[in-house]
Parts: structure tokens; sequence; C-alpha cells
């Protein structure tokens, strides 16, 4: 007469596994259903924050001119603006496959291009992304052309750290002289919101340019072999740390209630930079040659 | 006889006598986390407004069959479902966005509009009902929360939705360094609480006054 007691252990029991059940097939039919959107998704804000680090690209999506005023996007190049122009998904993909080239740094600090290799781009993205790019026996390494083409403008540098909770992706954008950045981005964090995760706001972003990863006083070819790599991040102000010691041109204020997340930053860049040493050597012999003849 | 009930109501009633942040003060973590700019308040507006719809919606389909035991972890398994649903659609189409607003969708589990919709409505009422109330506590919250952002963008960045409304020529610079500036405090959470307390008086204000009016 009475249908079956709600209450009974084994109904209670077979309705939580039915519902469990449907709930995980429901979300795992999701996750691959979106699983490439995703991946594409991601991909592309990689890029972005590729231009972000090298101060083309603002934080909220409109382009710039390295020196931080307006810029748009016209036939292929970006031309100064007086307005923020917001930046379409094929605008932004253009400009880095044109002017933002890959290549593999040997061991004696030399490039090659990735056909030369006969390694595939976007394998190789894939593969070596959780190895970290500076660890693979050719490091990865980005050239960033001017308008022209021709000349190069500077250089970006794929990052990887640990932080915190997690590891740490991220960029760093460096002048031609492999010395000063430009500005730094991080696309891949997981960091506490409003703490360590503070690292990917711009306002904290901003410190970096102009620093030097050289932590030297005099810039001769003793120092660019020895002299340590990196950005310091600082506990507190590097004001109060650092005074106005050479050290102040490559150390940034900490995140104030985030000083693991701080250290793991500083470590990832002391650790990648050594990497690519080879490469900055090279960088600095060239420079020292193009003024002996200028 | 059967008396067919008027769905509407069961809405409006949630966008202002029963608002669930004003009068109830529930959800109002995220109502101070995620007003910031007003694009992510109306974002995470409509999150919760899918995800409560969608939970009432079911935990009312399920109510006879749940057992009392668990019907919490019932209502928490499908609340679960949908705000994953909700993230991962977010990331797969509005990646820079979902990035924005980080732990804060996953955060929608513990939204208490949303336990408190169905463990207090869904599991009472019919399908039909319980979408209805969900959907006018989700637009509820959505209305004061979008509020809270627009003004927050505004008095903070002197934006709207992102494009700049204030003349960049009002702000102060070098030359005219007595001109206006942005209240950059606006930006930052306890901006939102004050704006909230000030929402929740006016909204008291106003309905007492009605009441008087109605007395009258």
């Amino acid at each position: 007469m009475s249908s079956y007691n709600k209450e009974k252990t084994l109904y209670v029991i077979v309705f939580m596994a039915i519902v469990s059940a449907v709930c995980g097939f429901v979300l795992s039919f999701l996750a691959i259903a979106l699983k490439d959107k995703k991946e594409i998704a991601k991909e592309f804000d990689r890029d972005k924050e590729m231009l972000i680090a090298a101060k083309m690209l603002s934080h909220q999506g409109y382009f710039l001119m390295r020196d931080t005023s307006f810029a748009e996007y016209r036939e292929g190049k970006l031309v100064a603006s007086s307005q923020k122009v917001y930046a379409s998904k094929e605008q932004v993909l253009d400009i880095v496959k044109k002017r933002f080239v890959p290549y593999l740094m040997d061991q004696e600090g030399r490039l090659h291009t990735f056909e030369a290799e006969k390694q595939d781009y976007a394998e190789y993205i894939k593969q070596n992304k959780t190895k970290g790019y500076h660890k693979t026996e050719k490091k990865l390494l980005y050239v960033i052309y001017a308008q022209d083409l021709q000349e190069e403008e500077g250089y970006v540098i794929p990052v990887k750290g640990f932080g915190l909770w997690d590891a740490l992706y991220g960029f760093i954008a460096l002048e031609k002289d492999c010395n000063t950045v430009i500005g730094i981005s991080w696309y891949d964090q997981k960091e506490t919101p409003g703490l360590g995760a503070d690292i990917a706001e711009e306002e904290w972003q901003r410190q970096f340019a102009k620093k030097k990863i050289f932590q030297t006083e005099y810039r001769d070819e003793k120092a660019m072999q020895t002299a340590p790599l990196g950005i310091i991040v600082v506990k507190g102000r590097v004001k109060d740390v650092f005074n106005n010691s050479y050290k102040a041109e490559s150390a940034v204020d900490g995140v104030s209630g985030a000083t693991l997340t701080g250290r793991g930053v500083t470590s990832a860049y002391q650790r990648v930079l050594e990497s690519y040493r080879p490469f900055f050597l090279s960088c600095y012999k060239r420079q020292q040659k193009g003024n002996e003849f200028s | 006889m059967i008396k067919k009930t008027k769905l509407f109501p069961y809405l409006t009633i949630q966008l202002w006598n029963s608002n669930q942040i004003l009068v109830s003060v529930l959800g109002i973590c995220s109502a101070l986390a995620i007003t910031n700019r007003l694009s992510i308040a109306f974002t995470m507006g409509l999150s919760v407004t899918f995800v409560v719809c969608f939970s009432s919606f079911f935990v009312s389909l399920l109510r006879h069959k749940t057992p009392d035991s668990v019907r919490m972890m019932v209502q928490l398994a499908i609340i679960s479902v949908f705000v994953t649903t909700i993230d991962q659609f977010l990331q797969a189409y509005f990646y820079s966005l979902s990035k924005v607003m980080t732990v804060f969708v996953g955060l929608i589990i513990t939204n208490c509009i949303v336990m408190g919709r169905t463990e207090g409505m869904a599991r009472h009422v019919s399908p039909s009902v319980a979408f209805m109330d969900g959907l006018g506590a989700g637009l509820g919250y959505m209305l004061v929360i979008c509020f809270i952002g627009a003004v927050r963008e505004f008095l903070a960045f002197g934006e709207l939705g992102g494009i700049t409304v204030i003349p960049l020529s009002w702000y102060a610079s070098f030359e005219h360094p007595d001109r206006y500036e942005n209240f950059s405090i606006m930006a930052s959470p306890p901006a939102a609480f004050f704006i909230l307390g000030i929402m929740v008086g006016v909204f008291n204000f106003i309905n007492k006054k009605r009441k008087t009016d109605v007395a009258r």
C-alpha cells in the first residue's frame, strides 16, 4: 500500500549513488565537449600576455606603443593613436605571428629557427610547458622585430617557476641590450586571489619596466659571465632594503602578505635567466662590437 | 478543482520586497568582492541567476524522492554541477573574464542565496514555481550588484563597462592639480560594504514610507 521507505539505508545509498553518477556523467561530458575550446582560449591568452609583457597591449585589451601611449592596428602595423582602441583577436594573432618569432637557443647562445632544428613549434610548446622551456636542450626564446620586420627590437623569454600553491608561467621581455626589462606578465598562476595573485596585476607589474636583470655595478665581460641574474622581489619596499645601491636596479617591492609567492617569482627569474646567459653574453659581445665601429 | 497558481508574482516579489541582498542580507560576500567593474558584476549576476534557477528546478523535481537525511548533499551536488558548468563555459568562451573572476565563479557553490533558495523554497514547491522563484532571486541579486558595480566603476575609474565616461580633460594633471581625481578607495571591497549599507538604508526608508502612505 504505502510506497518504499525513503529513509531506509539501502534506498539512501542507491539514491546518492545514482545522483553522483548522473552529476559525474554530466560534468565529464561537458569537460570533453569544451576541452578544445578551452585549449584555444588558453593559447590565445598566452599570446596576449606575451604582447602585454612587451608593452604592446594593455591589460584591458587595447594596443599600446612601447612608450605606453595608445596605438591602433592599421594594415598590419601599429600606429600611434590618441585614444584607446580595443584589439580584436585576429589583430593580436597577426602581430604576434609577424613580430614575435620563436627561436631555439643552443649552448653557445646562438639562435636557430624551428625549421632548421626540424622541430614543430606547436608540438614543442605543448610538450615542454610543464617541464619549462628553459630546461629543454635547445631553449625557446622569442625575438621581437620592429615594424619593418628586419631590425631586432627586443627579446621575450618564457619563464617558469613555482609560487606558493602551484607553478607559475609567464614572460619577461628584454630590450636589445639583454639587460633592461621592458615588462613582465604571467599567463598561468594559481596564487591566492588578492594576495599572491597580485603579481598578475598591472600595477605590480609596472615596477619591472627599466629594471636590470644583471645584478652588477659595472657592465664588463667578467660581470656578464659571473654576475647574478634575475629580478629580486624584496619583502617590503626596495628603498628600505637596498637604499640606493646598484641592487635596487634589479629589485621590486614585494606584495604585502605574499612573501612566499614573491620568493617563487625571484627564484623563477634567477633560474630561468641563468639558462639563457650564453645568449645574453653573445648579445653583449655584439653590442660591444657595434660600439667599436660607431 | 485544481487552483492554478500564478507564477509571475514569485519572480517579482524577489526583485524588491524579498530581495535576497537587501532584505535577507544573503550573498553579500560576492557583492563585495566581485563588483569592481560593471562587466564583472553583470557576468556574476548572470552566472548566479543561471545556477539558482536550474538548481531550484532540479531540486524541486527530485523533492519527493530525496531522503531527508541527505537532502543537503543532493542540493549541493546539483548546485555544483551547474556552477562547474558555468565555470567551464566561461573558461571556454570568455577566458579573460574568467581570469579576472578567478575563484569567485567556483565560490557560487557557497553563495548563501543558492542554498537558501533550494533548501528554503525549492524542496517544498513545484518545479515551475521553484524556477520562477530562483529566477527572481538571481535577478534581484543581479540588479543590486550591477548597481554597486556601476557606482564603483564610475567613481573608481571614471568608466562604465570599460568606456570612459568622465572626460579625460576633467582630470587633475600637472598643470591643473586641483581638478577631478578618481576615488581609488572605491576599487577596494570596503567601499562596496559602505555602498551596500547605504542601499539597505535607503531601501528600508523607501519601504517604510510606502507602508505609512498605504496605512493613510
